[in-house]
């Protein structure tokens, strides 16, 4: 197995609170990997952190081998797409949202066009795409976050907390999606969900999380990441 | 009552028989204003985006020092303009003194502090959502401050309509470096002052009106705009 990721000693704290202290985990490349844990825990601090939106204090992130360096962080963050836990989407319609991100990398509208309407049909989504994004059902909203980012093409897939706030339908829509993903092994995708049993149905790994600190998991099919506990 | 009736009728004659002097004076406000305007947005929006964005060493000192500015007197701006743009001051040699450029440098500076402020206000105002999202879909800086831009507009519009008020509004900085002269410099509020004092009622009273009118179409075109969203 080949790491995307390693955090070694890590420190992240924000001004009143110490928010992740992780002494080691590791990340596979092209896995599905499910960081479980309740409110609180340190979640999307690490999938920020992961998302290189964040700079940790202390300790270190190699993506690919390769620590990551505070000036290169902007351009490592077009490797990720980020599906935040309350996605917001910009006061535009729901094709200008999908293809905002090439249109950040300069890409022509031709590329942008063809991307968005093959991502839309992936995810279901071709009908909505001249509707305003603010007129969207939450279900809605988070498959057009998820389009949005896979629009990318990225090699990282974060989701933070995926299935919250969705109805019946769409969470077995992201479910099928991960477990394409998990089947073809092309991507890696790290989510978060406060369900054990549904991570570890869908996940190879697991990471577990309480009060900032990762902690072994060792049951059903997946694995832990943790290699040392904090 | 009867002698402001009277005086208001005349000035409504004025108005509605599209009266030459008046207009000269309403265009001269709207073009001067408009200018300043756009002249204080290009560089008070994208400071108003950075300064929001940005956390810095002196945020909180440059935040109090545009609030004081906001209530700047316009006769301190006039008067400070003064002393630069007279022939004996450091900018005399430019010849701008009583022109209408020297109003429009005048009230760039006056709406300035505004138009910066009120755009710090209309970014912090935004989603707290929209950062990460710019920032994770790989957008640059100037990427994330037009995103910014882009969401807060109708807030924008807003502050544009406080700055171009504040302008048209001004009577200080047009009478110092203007020098209300009479098809040139003369602006709706330096001609209410002036022919106030003249006893020409029903002529201020029409430009009264005309400035009232055109505060309640700016206003009302930046609803229009507003509710469009």
């Amino acid at each position: 197995m080949t790491h995307l990721y390693q955090i070694c000693n890590l420190s992240f704290s924000y001004q009143d609170s110490n928010a992740l202290e992780l002494d080691e985990l590791l990340i596979e490349q092209n896995q599905v990997t499910a960081v479980v844990g309740p409110n609180g825990s340190g979640k999307s601090t690490l999938f920020d952190l992961l998302a290189f939106l964040r700079q940790p204090q202390a300790g270190t992130i190699l993506f690919r081998g390769t620590p990551v360096a505070g000036s290169g962080r902007a351009q490592l963050r077009r490797q990720v797409g980020y599906v935040q836990q309350k996605p917001y989407l910009m006061k535009m319609s729901v094709r200008d949202n999908i293809g905002l991100g090439l249109k950040f990398r300069g890409e022509p509208r031709r590329v942008i066009d063809a991307t968005v309407n093959a991502v839309a049909g992936e995810l279901g989504l071709t009908a909505l795409l001249d509707r305003d994004a603010n007129k969207l059902s939450g279900g809605e909203i988070q498959k057009v976050a998820l389009a949005r980012a896979l629009a990318l093409q990225p090699e990282v897939v974060i989701m933070d907390e995926p299935f919250t706030y969705l109805d019946e339908a769409t969470v077995h829509e992201i479910e099928q999606w991960l477990h394409g993903q998990r089947q073809a092994r092309t991507k890696t995708v790290i989510f978060s969900t406060h369900d054990r049993p549904r991570a570890q149905s869908l996940s190879d790994n697991i990471v577990n999380l309480s009060n900032g600190r990762a902690y072994p998991f060792s049951s059903g099919n997946a694995q832990s990441n943790v290699s040392q506990s904090g | 009552m009867d002698y402001f009736s009277t005086a208001f009728g005349a000035a409504l004659a004025l108005i509605f028989s599209f009266d030459r002097e008046v207009y000269t004076v309403v265009w001269t406000s709207l073009y001067i204003s408009l200018i300043a305007v756009t002249l204080a947005a290009l560089p008070g929006i994208p400071l108003g985006m950075l300064v929001a964005l940005r956390d810095f060493a002196g945020k909180r000192l440059l935040l109090q020092t545009l609030n004081t500015l906001m209530a700047l007197p316009t006769v301190v701006v006039g008067l400070l303009l003064y002393g630069l743009l007279t022939r004996q001051g450091l900018l005399g040699h430019l010849g701008l003194l009583y022109t209408t450029g020297a109003i429009i440098i005048g009230q760039t500076l006056l709406i300035l502090p505004v138009i910066w402020n009120l755009a710090i206000a209309a970014a912090a105002g935004a989603d707290p959502r929209l950062l990460p999202t710019s920032q994770a879909l790989g957008a640059s800086l100037w990427q994330q401050g037009a995103m910014y831009v882009h969401e807060v507009k109708f807030a924008l519009a807003a502050a544009l309509v406080a700055g171009f008020g504040r302008a048209i509004g001004e009577v200080g900085v047009a009478m110092m470096v203007g020098g209300n002269i009479e098809g040139f410099t003369r602006t709706m509020t330096t001609a209410i002052a002036l022919e106030t004092s003249k006893g020409e009622f029903e002529f201020a009273l029409a430009l009264g009106i005309l400035l009232l009118a055109t505060a309640f179409l700016v206003n009302f075109a930046v609803q229009r705009f507003q509710a469009m969203g």
